[in-house]
């Protein structure tokens, strides 16, 4: 009788005990959902230690943690981002590219579009890298859009677009206010135009943004180059220099505005020096034999040439300019020769120096 | 007094004397004194030379010879040093002529009126412009109002062919100019050169001394005019120049005038007949025919030298000094009629023409282009090449050939190849062979430019390979402190599974977290215990001691799993439960607050089975002493069953112990068997 008594309340208490739930029935769930995300977090943490590889610079170690950690987690959208990232750097642009795309199925974030457009615009895919950048700017942050706009903007640059160019940097600038490429940009494209001035306004902003930007000083130089501005030109190529000393394509320009001063050892000098930093820069030979030819040392302005010529077998120019040396050492032969070869590779005023004077 | 004022002006006389930069020594005995037989010698030569120079037909060559004796034994007379200047001017050797007029004025420069005159024209030869325009002005002043008539012009014409010199100096002309070489040119005048429209035959004409005859005509002191030609070998180069003899040469003067463009008709001068006349020769084979006269009216007593053919043969163009001129030689037209005889000549008028010399013609084949010579127009000195045409009746402005085609001496015998590229021409340069030479004129044209190639960097990004891949950043791995605790819960004597209940109790606090119950089945459970919490587990089954375990999850130590099997024993006599969750402070008897619900799963149990028993007992690890440690055991056991009492359990169900480390349940080496051993135990005495 004790007994059953004792069962019967043991149990009306065990299910007294029975009914009484934990405080917080929500924290239940949340352990369950913790041990599962505990149970397959494998993937974010080599998808985190793929980051640490991309970070050093070990892009197929990267790729291969990518690979793993889409492995478990098919739907990882960062992981085919981030090996699309590295596929990039290594330049295999088509799986970057179809590992963008899925990227964008799983997760259509402007960044995506934003990094897949420029994949497709080192691909020369123009059409495929405007239509992304428009998606990235329409839906991204300010910085993704400001960065968007501008690459949209050098699209069209590099499809001599300029009118359309310059209005995707006013985005580009309208989003990023301090966007010092977007104003070195814009004022390419305005110098495109032969807007000088203009050109002149942006380059000069960029450079408040950013006074380290070496080619910026090279753009505005060869505007005041333009306007005739000579002084002005050689300072700012100067500048240029003196912030990339091996600035190459700075001191073949500032040569060029020397030798329109006239002052041809100065010119001599710079040619000379862009050839010491790039050995195989035709211009600056043809340049240098130009400014000799100038200084009336013809048979040492066609040694130059003769190198440019080695250098670049197509250079229509530099068989122009080694006539003309050829012609004052009275080699009307050779001058004639010269031009011919000028005139095929398509320097059309070669075409009026044969006529005139070659049979 | 008086002495004083000779002695004055002797010094005066003497430092007057002595200032001068140069002395002036005149020809007297007494400056010579000791040399008088070479003195006298001297006077004599000067004599001699004197009337050579001032004749009629001034000797300055023999003159200059004489001179020049005389200066060595007096290098110091203004007025020798003058002379020898003046026949070095005449003979044409300007720097010689310069040196020693300087000389003469540094003398006295007083020693000639035209001293100034003659140094301007020879710093004008010499390209010195300023120089000589300084000098001239400088002579213009030094003239009485009468002197200055004579003069004027002439100094005015000398200021601008300076001035005109300057200009084309300052513009050269781009030109090739090649001296023919020594297979034409000697150091003799060597002028007058035409050449056929193929450019492969040239005729000349030169003093030298293989001229036909050999002899020197006295009044020009020169050789006597010869016809010269040359030809073009393979290599392009003229040969060595030859002298066609006779016919077309003569004892006397024998100039070229002009030569149809193949080559097979000239026209020479001859200064043989009537003062000089034109005559015209054809290459029979190999064999020039006996030349012919033109006829009156081109010919005339009168000098006629250069002539040109127009295409067409149908007019020719010569030079005439015939007086019906503008002055000197002027270039005159006479046409064929149709009969083939000569008109009547016309002068070509004042455009080309001047009141100076103009001394050659050359007509182009194209019919409207002329070259000619002229001592006027904007000449730069002595004769210029100047180019006119002729259209629509209009002679267009003559345009001087420009520098360094036309040089400050007589540039002149202008012609040129059929395919206008080259011009033949002759003039007087200092690297020369000497007197005329003939040079060929490549015209060059307008320079070509040469062409730079330069480049930018338009586009930022591309300069700077700048990277904007982006990387998704990492994933925070939900560090999970958890534990899951799972198991089978079964009977401890029959194993089978038992049906239980576990609480989950937050210690801190005492509230329960949760509640669960295993699965009657198997008897398997499991509990998820995140992180943060110290946890008091209990575990209950019907008719059984319940079970309890501690599990203090307040430091996080990530994501473990652990298996329990739970037994639970029936309450009955002797069996033992762990009190996991009862705590004390460390070396003390006091209860720590989270033994709240161990003690609660006690009171409850006594409570339930109102007759139950139970012994409290006390163990510790083995660390410290035996005696300390069952003290202290004992009095953590009452402090258990004080608190019971306190909480209404009545006294005499209870007992307490303490058995200090006697019964360890594991190992005393670990620090983990240590902490187990370290617990507070009932046991049922008695149901």
């Amino acid at each position: 009788m004790r007994q059953i008594f004792i069962t019967l309340l043991l149990t009306t208490i065990i299910f007294g005990v029975k009914a009484q739930t934990g405080d917080n029935p929500a924290e239940v769930l949340d352990t369950i959902k913790t041990v599962s995300a505990a149970d397959n977090q494998k993937a974010e943490k080599l998808y985190n230690q793929g980051i640490v590889q991309y970070q050093q610079g070990k892009y197929d170690e990267a790729v291969t943690k990518f690979d793993e950690a889409i492995k478990i987690k098919p739907n990882f959208a960062k992981a085919y981002f981030n090996r699309a990232t590295c596929k990039a750097e290594q330049e295999k642009y088509a799986e970057s590219i179809s590992d963008y795309n899925m990227a964008i199925l799983l997760d259509p974030a402007a960044k995506s579009y934003f990094s897949r457009g420029l994949v497709r615009y080192k691909m020369k895919d123009y059409t495929g890298a405007e239509t992304d950048f428009k998606n990235a700017a329409a839906s991204g942050t300010s910085t993704v859009k400001a960065q968007a706009f501008y690459y949209l903007g050098c699209v069209y640059f590099d499809g001599k677009k300029y009118e359309e160019a310059i209005k995707q940097y006013d985005k580009a600038i309208e989003a990023k206010p301090d966007y010092a490429y977007a104003f070195n940009d814009r004022g390419s494209a305005k110098r495109q135009l032969e807007k000088y001035q203009e050109a002149l306004k942006d380059y000069r902003r960029a450079i408040q943004l950013n006074p380290q930007m070496a080619f910026t000083f090279n753009n505005m130089a060869s505007v005041k180059k333009k306007l005739g501005d000579l002084e002005g030109a050689i300072t700012d190529y100067t500048s240029a220099i003196e912030l990339k000393p091996d600035y190459y394509i700075a001191y073949n320009n500032r040569g060029s505005v020397y030798m329109m001063k006239k002052e041809y050892n100065k010119a001599l000098a710079d040619f000379t020096k862009a050839i010491s930093l790039k050995p195989d820069y035709a211009f600056a030979y043809n340049n240098r034999g130009n400014v000799k030819y100038k200084l009336k040392r013809y048979e040492d302005a066609i040694k130059d040439y003769n190198e440019a010529i080695k250098i670049n077998p197509s250079y229509g120019y530099a068989y122009l300019n080694r006539g003309i040396s050829k012609e004052m050492l009275r080699d009307e032969s050779g001058a004639c020769a010269d031009w011919k070869k000028a005139y095929s590779l398509g320097i059309e005023r070669a075409h009026s120096y044969v006529k005139a004077q070659c049979n | 007094m008086k002495t004083k004022i000779l002695y004055t002006f002797l010094i005066l006389l003497f430092s007057g004397g002595l200032s001068l930069s140069g002395q002036n020594v005149s020809f007297e005995k007494s400056n010579f004194p000791g040399k008088e037989k070479l003195f006298k010698e001297v006077m004599k030569i000067m004599k001699s030379a004197d009337k050579l120079y001032s004749a009629d037909y001034p000797d300055y060559k023999t003159a200059l010879d004489l001179y020049l004796r005389a200066n060595s034994f007096n290098p110091n007379n203004a007025e020798l040093n003058f002379k020898i200047g003046k026949c070095y001017f005449e003979r044409k050797n300007f720097p010689k002529a310069t040196e020693y007029l300087e000389k003469a004025k540094s003398l006295d420069e007083h020693v000639d009126l035209e001293l100034n005159f003659l140094l301007a024209k020879c710093y004008h030869i010499d390209y010195k412009f300023d120089k000589a325009i300084d000098l001239l002005i400088k002579f213009r002043q030094t003239l009485d109002p009468q002197t200055i008539k004579e003069y004027e012009k002439a100094i005015e014409k000398e200021i601008n062919e300076c001035k005109t010199g300057k200009k084309l100096v300052a513009n050269p002309v781009r030109v090739y100019i090649k001296n023919l070489g020594p297979a034409v040119n000697t150091k003799y005048p060597d002028y007058s050169s035409v050449v056929n429209a193929d450019n492969s035959i040239l005729y000349f004409t030169s003093m030298r001394p293989s001229t036909t005859g050999g002899g020197i005509d006295e009044i020009r002191q020169q050789y006597f005019e010869d016809i010269y030609f040359t030809k073009k070998d393979s290599l392009g180069n003229w040969e060595k120049a030859k002298n066609p003899g006779k016919p077309l040469n003569s004892d006397n003067h024998d100039a070229v005038v002009g030569l149809s463009p193949d080559g097979q008709q000239i026209y020479i001068y001859k200064g043989e007949t009537n003062g000089g006349d034109i005559f015209t020769s054809k290459l029979d084979g190999k064999v020039w025919t006996k030349p012919v006269s033109l006829g009156k009216n081109v010919n005339t007593a009168y000098h006629e030298s250069s002539a040109s053919f127009s295409f067409d043969f149908l007019t020719i163009y010569f030079v005439s000094n015939r007086p019906d001129g503008y002055g000197g030689h002027d270039i005159y037209r006479c046409k064929k009629d149709e009969k083939g005889r000569w008109g009547v000549a016309e002068n070509l008028g004042g455009d080309i023409n001047t009141p100076f010399e103009e001394a050659s013609i050359f007509a182009l084949p194209d019919g409207k282009t002329f070259y000619f010579s002229s001592k006027g127009h904007n000449t730069m000195g002595g004769y210029d090449i100047f180019k006119i045409t002729y259209e629509d009746g209009k002679w267009s402005e003559p345009q001087n050939l420009g520098y360094p085609v036309n040089t400050t001496g007589d540039d002149v015998f202008f012609s040129i190849s059929a395919n206008g590229k080259y011009g033949y021409y002759s003039s007087r340069t200092k690297d020369g062979f000497g007197s005329l030479d003939i040079y060929e004129i490549t015209f060059l044209g307008k320079e070509k430019e040469v062409v730079t190639n330069n480049e930018d960097n338009l586009l930022a990004f591309r300069t700077e390979g700048v990277k904007e891949e982006v990387i998704e950043k990492k994933v925070e791995i939900q560090d999970v402190n958890l534990m899951i605790l799972k198991g089978t819960i079964t009977d401890e004597y029959t194993k089978e599974p038992l049906p239980a209940t576990i609480e989950l109790t937050d210690l801190t606090n005492n509230k329960i977290v949760a509640t669960f119950e295993n699965n009657k089945a198997t008897g398997k459970y499991l509990v998820s215990l995140p992180a943060g919490k110290n946890y008091g587990i209990t575990v209950n089954s019907e008719n059984c001691l319940f079970y309890s375990d501690n599990v203090n999850l307040t430091d996080k130590q990530g994501y473990k799993e652990v298996v329990k099997d739970i037994q639970l024993k029936k309450i009955a006599v002797g069996s033992k439960v762990v009190l996991k969750n009862i705590f004390f402070d460390s070396g003390k008897a006091t209860l720590k607050p989270e033994s709240q619900k161990e003690l609660e799963n006690l009171i409850n149990i006594l409570n339930e089975v109102k007759t139950l028993k139970i012994e409290i007992s006390g163990h510790t690890d083995n660390v410290g002493s035996a005696k300390f440690n069952k003290a202290l055991s004992e009095r953590r056991a009452k402090a258990v069953v004080d608190y019971l009492i306190s909480k209404g359990i009545s006294a005499d169900r209870l007992t307490y112990k303490g058995y200090g480390f006697d019964q360890p349940i594991a190992t005393n080496d670990t620090p983990e068997g240590r902490q187990q051993n370290r617990r507070t135990e009932f046991k049922v005495i008695s149901r």
